[in-house]
C-alpha cells in the first residue's frame, strides 16, 4: 500500500505545518467567537422593543420562525397534524411559528451534542440533569442566561414557580434553564398488588413513608405469606432504584459514584455512601433474604438492571423503586393490567436533581431570544395550547367527559401520545386523566411544598476534574452492585468492593466534591 | 486407503457442521422469538421453537404498514443509487491510480490514503453538510458522504493493477480513446473486483443509520435501519435512565421483545437474499485484491 506513496521531507514538513496552522486558526476562531458572544451576553440584553411583553399585540410583532429541539417518544404518526394546529394558535397569539424538532430519547443526546457544537442558531432546547445535560452545556457556554428575559417576557411563569426552584437552576448566580414545574420531590415508591395487599394484610400505615434500612425487615412476614401461595413472587429492588434517597442520603454524582451528603447534616460533609451503616445494613439484609429465597436472585442476576418485566410476568410480591407521585398508581396499574398500590417509601426530599429534571433552555446563538421566552410563557399559561401539544387534538386524540376528566380515544390516541407532558411546560396545566383524582395537581404541589428541601439546593457538581476516577468507580459499581443488591455476595466481597473503589480514587472524588461544596457554601 | 481418509475427513466435516450451526443458531433464535408471544418470553425466556405460534409481533410492526414500506423504499433507493454511483466514482479514481504511466499517480494515492488516516471530525463534517451544503433532510445526504470510500478505492486499485499494461497499450495503438478503454476494456475485466466492492458498498449503504441519525428529521426520508436503531435505542434508554427521569415514564407502551426481533428480520432479510448471488465473485475478487495489495 505504501509502495506508491513517496514521502519527501519537504512534503512532510509542509503537511505538518499546514495542519498545525489550520488547527491554530480553528482554535483562535472558536475562542474569538465564544469570547465575543460571552461579552455580549454579560451585558443586559437590549431588546428592540423595550416595552413589556404584555402590552404588545400579535400585529405589532414581526413574524418569526423559532426552532425547538426536544426529546420524547417520537416520531408519532399524527405529529405533523398536531404541530400544524399549534402553529396556527401561535401565529395568532404571538405572530410566530415553531419548527418542531422532536427526537427519540435514544438519539436526542447525540443529536444535541453536534447541534450545539456546530453553533447552529436554533432557539429552544430541552435540557435536564439526565439528558442533554444542563451543567455540562452551561459550562460550555451553550445557553443564554435567562434572568432578564424571565422578568420581562415571562412574568407569570416566573412568579408561579417557587423561588427555590429557580435557585436550583442557578449556575454562578444566573439562571440558564426555564423550569417546567412538575413533581420535584423525590422518594422511592413501594409498589404492591392491591388485591394481595388486602388479602395478606399489608400494614400500610406502618410502612407508608416510614421505611428505612433499619425497619425493612418489617416487610418479611408479608413477603413470606405471599410466597406461600405464589412461590415465584419475590421482593424486587436495586441500589439504583433506591437512589440514595432511601438511605437518607443525597448522592452528589449518582448512586454509582461514592460521595453523598446526609440530608440532615448541616455541615454538608461528603461521605462514601457505601461505607454508611444504612447501605451496609441493606446489603446484609439482602444476603439474609437471598438465603431465604425471597429475591429470585438466580433468575434476576442475568439482567444488568431492573426493567419492569418481572411485574408484567407476575413475579413481584413487593417492589421498591422509581419515584412516588400522586396518581402514579393509575399508570402503574395500566402498565401491568392489574391494580397496584403505590406508597412513598420514606420522607420526600426536594433536591436539585428533582427540580432540574425538566427545563427548556434558550440558545446562546438564538436570533430571537425574547420571542422564544414569549413562547415559553405562552405554553406555561395557556392550558389549551399546552394540552394540544401534550395529548393531541381535542375530540380526536382525547376528549373531556362530563366530569372534566380526560379520556384517551383508544387507537386514535395512539397516533399521538409522546407521553411527555412534563417536558413541554409545567405539568400542572395538564387535563386530569380519568381514574386519577381531580385534585392530583394540588396534591402534587402539596408534596413538593411539604418535601424537606435539601441543604444542597442549587449546588451542581462539576465532574470534569475527576472524570477518569468517576469512570473507574462506575465500572466497579457495575461489577459488584448486582451481587450486592441480590444478596449473592459475602461480607468479604463487600469489603473487596470498598477497597477497589478506594484504589480507583474514591477518596479523590469525595475530596473534590467537598471542595466544590465548601466553595459553593462560601458564596451563599 | 479409504478408511484411513474417513477419520480426519469426518473430523473436519464435523468441525464445519458445528461452525455452521454456531452461525445459523442465533438467526433461528431471532426468527423463533419473533414468532413467540410476549407472555411466553416473559415466562419461559427465549426458546428455539416457539411455544405457541404468534403473529402479533409482525402485526405490531406492520401496524402502520405505510411507514415500513416507505422506509424500505428509502433504503432500497439509497442502496441502489448509492451503489451504482459510488462504484463508478470508485472505479474512476482507482483506475488512474493503477496506471503506471499516470504522472500524478503517487500524489493521488497519497491524497486518497491521507483521508483514511485523517478526517475533519464529526462537528466540522456536520457543519459542512448542514450549514454550507444544506443537504439536511434530502435523500442526497444519505448517498453523497459514502461515495468515495478510500479503502474500497485501494482494494480496487490493487485489483486493476493486475490487468497487464500491454492490453491498454494495444488498445491505444488501435486508436481507442481513454474513455473507451476504461468502459469497454477495464471495467469488464475488473468485474470480480467490481462485484466485491459493490457488495461492500451495498452493505455499507444498507446498514447505515448514522447519516440518517445526524441529518434526517423528515419522517418520509427515514430508512429502515434507522427505524430499527431508533426503536432499540429508545428502549435501552428508557429502561436504563428511568429512575433519573421525571416519574410517569414507565407507563409507555414499549414494543415487546418479539416485535424487536420481527423488525430485525425485516431489516436483515433482503441482504441475506442478496448475498449468495455475489458470493462467487466475492471469493475471487477479494483474494486477488488481498494477495496483490
Amino acid at each position: 500500500m505504501f509502495r506508491n506513496v513517496s514521502f519527501s521531507k519537504t512534503g512532510i514538513v509542509a503537511t505538518i505545518l499546514v495542519l498545525v496552522l489550520s488547527m491554530m486558526l480553528a482554535a483562535c476562531g472558536n475562542n474569538n467567537k465564544e469570547n465575543g458572544s460571552a461579552n455580549e451576553s454579560n451585558e443586559p440584553k437590549e431588546t428592540t422593543t423595550g416595552t413589556p411583553a404584555s402590552t404588545e399585540t400579535a400585529e405589532s410583532l414581526p413574524e418569526v420562525k423559532l426552532t425547538w429541539y426536544f426529546p420524547g417518544v417520537f416520531p408519532q404518526a399524527d405529529q405533523d397534524l398536531v404541530f400544524a394546529e399549534v402553529n396556527k394558535i401561535l401565529k395568532e397569539k404571538i405572530n410566530a411559528t415553531v419548527d418542531f424538532k422532536p427526537f427519540g430519547f435514544g438519539e436526542y443526546d447525540q443529536k444535541m451534542q453536534v447541534v450545539i457544537a456546530s453553533g447552529e442558531s436554533y432557539d429552544i432546547a430541552f435540557t435536564s440533569n439526565w439528558i442533554n445535560k444542563y451543567s455540562l452545556n452551561v459550562a460550555k457556554g451553550a445557553f443564554l442566561p435567562l434572568d432578564d428575559l424571565l422578568v420581562k417576557y415571562a412574568p407569570k411563569s416566573f412568579a408561579a414557580v417557587p423561588q427555590s426552584f429557580w435557585d436550583a437552576a442557578r449556575v454562578k448566580g444566573k439562571i440558564y434553564g426555564f423550569i417546567n414545574e412538575q413533581i420535584a420531590a423525590r422518594t422511592p415508591a413501594v409498589v404492591v398488588s392491591k388485591e394481595e395487599a388486602s388479602k395478606y394484610n399489608l400494614d400500610i400505615p406502618a410502612i407508608s413513608g416510614k421505611l428505612t434500612p433499619d425497619n425493612l425487615h418489617l416487610l418479611e412476614p408479608y413477603i413470606q405469606s405471599v410466597r406461600k401461595d405464589f412461590p415465584q413472587k419475590g421482593f424486587i429492588t436495586s441500589l439504583v432504584q433506591l437512589d440514595g434517597l432511601f438511605f437518607n442520603l443525597e448522592p452528589i454524582a449518582g448512586i454509582q459514584v461514592p460521595g453523598s451528603v446526609e440530608f440532615s447534616d448541616s455541615t454538608l460533609k461528603v461521605v462514601n455512601q457505601f461505607e454508611t451503616e444504612g447501605v451496609q445494613k441493606f446489603a446484609a439484609l439482602m444476603r439474609d433474604w437471598n438465603a431465604k429465597g425471597y429475591l429470585n436472585s438466580k433468575e434476576r442476576i442475568s439482567k444488568k438492571s431492573e426493567d419492569g418485566t418481572e411485574a408484567k410476568a407476575g413475579k413481584v410480591a413487593l417492589a421498591i423503586g422509581g419515584a412516588y407521585k400522586p396518581g402514579g398508581e393509575i399508570e402503574l396499574s395500566a402498565e401491568v393490567g392489574y391494580e397496584r398500590l403505590q406508597l412513598p417509601a420514606g420522607t420526600a426530599h426536594l433536591t436539585t436533581n428533582g427540580i432540574i429534571a425538566t427545563m427548556q433552555s434558550i440558545n446562546r446563538n438564538s436570533k430571537n431570544p425574547e420571542r422564544a421566552m414569549m413562547l415559553l410563557e405562552l405554553l406555561n399559561t395557556d392550558k389549551e395550547l399546552y394540552n394540544l401539544l401534550s395529548f393531541g387534538i381535542k375530540d380526536k386524540h382525547f376528549s373531556i367527559d362530563a366530569d372534566g376528566f380526560m379520556v384517551k380515544q383508544g387507537d386514535e390516541a395512539k397516533a399521538y401520545s409522546p407521553d411527555v407532558p412534563w417536558m413541554f411546560a409545567t405539568n400542572f396545566l395538564a387535563y386530569v386523566e380519568k381514574g386519577k383524582p381531580m385534585t392530583v395537581w394540588e396534591d402534587t404541589k402539596k408534596v413538593n411544598a411539604d418535601a424537606l428541601p435539601s441543604l444542597l439546593l442549587g449546588f451542581s457538581f462539576d465532574a470534569e476534574p475527576v472524570k477518569s476516577e468517576i469512570g473507574k468507580v462506575t465500572a466497579i459499581f457495575d461489577e459488584y452492585s448486582r451481587a450486592i443488591e441480590l444478596g449473592v455476595s459475602t461480607e468479604e466481597k463487600y469489603k473487596e468492593f470498598l477497597a477497589k473503589q478506594k484504589a480507583a480514587g474514591a477518596d479523590k472524588i469525595i475530596a473534590e466534591m467537598q471542595k466544590q461544596i465548601d466553595a459553593w457554601k462560601a458564596t451563599k | 486407503m479409504l478408511s484411513k481418509k474417513i477419520g480426519p475427513q469426518l473430523f473436519i466435516n464435523l468441525l464445519f457442521i458445528l461452525f455452521s450451526i454456531a452461525c445459523i443458531f442465533p438467526l433461528i433464535a431471532v426468527i423463533s422469538v419473533s414468532f413467540s408471544s410476549e407472555e411466553d418470553i416473559l415466562k419461559y425466556g427465549y426458546s428455539l421453537i416457539p411455544k405457541s405460534f404468534d403473529l402479533s409481533a409482525y402485526a405490531y410492526v406492520l401496524y402502520k404498514p405505510l411507514q415500513i414500506v416507505n422506509a424500505f423504499k428509502v433504503s432500497i433507493l439509497v442502496s441502489v443509487i448509492g451503489t451504482v454511483v459510488s462504484l463508478l466514482v470508485i472505479a474512476g479514481i482507482a483506475y488512474p491510480m493503477s496506471r503506471e504511466d499516470f504522472k500524478l499517480k503517487n500524489k493521488l494515492s497519497f491524497y486518497v490514503f491521507f483521508t483514511m488516516l485523517f478526517n475533519g471530525g464529526l462537528v466540522p463534517t456536520y457543519m459542512l453538510i448542514s450549514n454550507y451544503l444544506h443537504l439536511k433532510n434530502t435523500i442526497w445526504v444519505l448517498i453523497l458522504p459514502y461515495l468515495a470510500f478510500p479503502w474500497f478505492i485501494l482494494i480496487l486499485r490493487s485489483f486493476m493493477q493486475k490487468i497487464p499494461h500491454s492490453i491498454i497499450e494495444s488498445c491505444m495503438i488501435d486508436g481507442a480513446s481513454e474513455f473507451r478503454i476504461f468502459f469497454r476494456i477495464i471495467l469488464p475485466l475488473a468485474k470480480p473486483g467490481l462485484a466485491t466492492v459493490a457488495l461492500f458498498i451495498l452493505l455499507q449503504y444498507w446498514n447505515d443509520w448514522w447519516l440518517s441519525m445526524l441529518y434526517i428529521e423528515k419522517e418520509s426520508l427515514v430508512p429502515l435501519q434507522f427505524m430499527l436503531y431508533r426503536m432499540m435505542n429508545n428502549i435501552t434508554y428508557l429502561t436504563n435512565a428511568s429512575n433519573m427521569m421525571p416519574p410517569g415514564m414507565k407507563d409507555l407502551v414499549l414494543p415487546s421483545e418479539s416485535a424487536r426481533m420481527a423488525m430485525a428480520i425485516l431489516a436483515a432479510g433482503p441482504m441475506l437474499a442478496v448475498f449468495p448471488f455475489f458470493q462467487k465473485y466475492f471469493v475471487r475478487g477479494l483474494t486477488v485484491g488481498a494477495v496483490k495489495g
